[in-house]
């Protein structure tokens, strides 16, 4: 068991170095970086404190892998395999309790780890085999596959949206009209096999334009009950949820681009970063959309002849 | 027809492909036998243009890519995606107009269950159906008998001759040299990268001995089996 905590540490390191990143270095900005988001998110957020044990939750997602924990379950007797999901649960709910602690939120930061630990008995929730229908269907697949592992965030956002509407909370309205447009750029942070760009007929730019026309259309759709609601209930504020309308369509744009600028490997450092910090300074998307729309015709032209 | 000279390929030092030369007809199945790892996989990707090779390979009627369904040995899912969406994401990559793709299901399948629930065979005849569905010319099929059952087993074979009815370039790969001998015009045997052998029907048999003699020789011998 040991071993295999180890093995996981080297992987992750391993993994940084292949990117190209120091480890080491990656770790200190990390825990900075968590630490000025989740002080950022209590700052903005109403009942943040509420919305928090969340985001370590969706993190604990990938813990319940079915077929993970089949392998696990193979190479480890059945004591040891329920000691490793509850340590490896217990690790990622750590950072939150502490920052729980810290903003003296005694009682929910204990229950964040009693969550943490019952959640260790079960694998992935949306591992069942019931298909949920989605409007997405017509173009498959980064929607499609995407709301179906995703559904709760967007039922949670859509929750939010009616609490803030409730209590006449704007910028707790705005919090998940971001949360749904963060999760429409997830869709495209994995790479599918090379096979199924290779299979389309069109050429790069053709390609490129019917994923970035589906990538709007789709992520618009599926914010619009979230802005629609808070354009009617906060009209004085409407053109604020425009904007983000639009930004966030362009954040998705964005992910998607960058998927394919590098395609099939993965998106390297720099880019990365620029795109973290257009987060700061939108205008900056405009560049980087044009050098990834570039990059990625020009990629994507000894796959698609 | 497809013509591919002196075809090389290989990966850093390790030599994959070695001075393949190797032509395919219309309306002629061409089986393509060899060992794992003897390089049949890597020669069908360098056809298919999906890896990239030293020599030529000519189509004369286009861009191979554009005209070509591949199957591959392990047909690729993608997750929570049904499988009459996995048809309709092929259908869509083609611009292909269909209608009620689930007319299509030749092999039956539960086109309504997500397609990484299906085992193998199935995920296999869900690919094979989407190739089919794209309207294609040249139909590249890596071990398209493996893991299926019987029944999709004649239905395969009946597909394939049905292909050649219609003049399509079909070449196929098979550890199964009696599938292969039942369906091919034409064999080609592939040992460590290199066509040592290639063989018309009337000569099947002897290759089969060849290939025995070859791979087996006197190795079960040495288990000393009693």
């Amino acid at each position: 068991m040991k071993f295999y905590f180890a093995l996981q540490y080297r992987r992750l390191k391993h993994y940084l170095r292949e990117i190209g990143i120091n480890p080491y270095i990656t770790f200190v900005i990390v825990i900075i970086v968590f630490v000025l988001l989740s002080n950022r998110f209590f700052q903005k957020i109403a009942y943040a404190y509420y919305i928090y044990p969340f985001f370590a939750i969706a993190i604990l997602n990938s813990f319940g892998n079915k077929k993970r924990n089949e392998f696990l379950k193979n190479c480890f007797s059945v004591n040891d395999f329920r000691k490793i999901r509850l340590l490896e649960n217990l690790l990622v709910f750590t950072p939150f309790f502490l920052f729980l602690l810290y903003k003296q939120q005694f009682i929910i930061a204990f229950s964040v780890y009693v969550i943490g630990a019952l959640l260790s008995l079960f694998n992935k929730v949306n591992k069942f085999n019931f298909v949920i229908p989605t409007p997405f269907y017509k173009f498959p697949f980064e929607f499609t596959s995407g709301f179906r592992k995703t559904f709760w965030i967007f039922l949670l956002a859509y929750m939010l949206t009616y609490i803030s509407i409730s209590v006449t909370n704007f910028n707790l309205g705005i919090f998940p009209l971001i949360i749904t447009f963060l999760t429409s750029m997830s869709f495209y942070f994995t790479q599918e096999s090379i096979f199924f760009v290779w299979i389309n007929s069109e050429k790069p730019a053709g390609f490129l334009w019917e994923k970035i026309k589906t990538a709007i259309f789709y992520s618009i759709l599926i914010s619009l009950p979230i802005s629609l609601s808070l354009i009617i209930f906060f009209s004085d504020r409407a053109f604020i949820v425009m904007i983000f309308e639009i930004l966030g369509a362009l954040f998705v744009v964005t992910s998607l681009l960058g998927k394919y600028a590098y395609y099939p490997l993965e998106i390297s450092l720099i880019p990365g970063f620029a795109i973290g910090f257009s987060f700061l300074f939108p205008p900056l998307l405009l560049v980087i959309i044009s050098y990834f729309y570039s990059k990625s015709k020009q990629n994507l032209g000894s796959i698609l002849l | 027809m497809i013509v591919i000279k002196s075809l090389n390929k290989s990966y850093g030092n390790k030599i994959v492909l070695k001075d393949i030369n190797l032509s395919f007809k219309r309306g002629e199945i061409v089986g393509i036998v060899g060992e794992n790892g003897a390089g049949k996989t890597t020669l069908f990707k360098c056809i298919t243009g999906l890896e990239n090779y030293q020599g030529s390979i000519e189509y004369d009627n286009g861009i191979i890519k554009n005209t070509t369904g591949f199957l591959p040995t392990n047909p690729y899912s993608l997750s929570r995606i049904t499988g009459i969406e996995y048809l309709q994401l092929l259908v869509n990559a083609r611009k292909i107009k269909t209608s009620n793709l689930k007319d299509k299901n030749i092999f039956d399948l539960p086109l309504n269950q997500f397609a990484d629930t299906y085992s193998n065979g199935m995920m296999k005849k869900l690919a094979l159906t989407g190739i089919l569905l794209q309207d294609k010319e040249i139909f590249i099929l890596d071990e398209p008998f493996n893991g299926v059952d019987i029944h999709s087993n004649i239905m395969i074979k009946e597909v394939l001759s049905k292909l050649k009815e219609l003049d399509k370039i079909i070449i196929i790969s098979s550890h199964i040299f009696s599938t292969l001998n039942e369906t091919c015009d034409l064999l080609h045997y592939l040992k460590n990268g290199e066509i040592i052998r290639s063989a018309d029907r009337s000569e099947f048999e002897m290759v089969e001995d060849e290939m025995k003699g070859s791979i087996i020789g006197n190795r079960i011998d040495k288990l000393g089996l009693k």
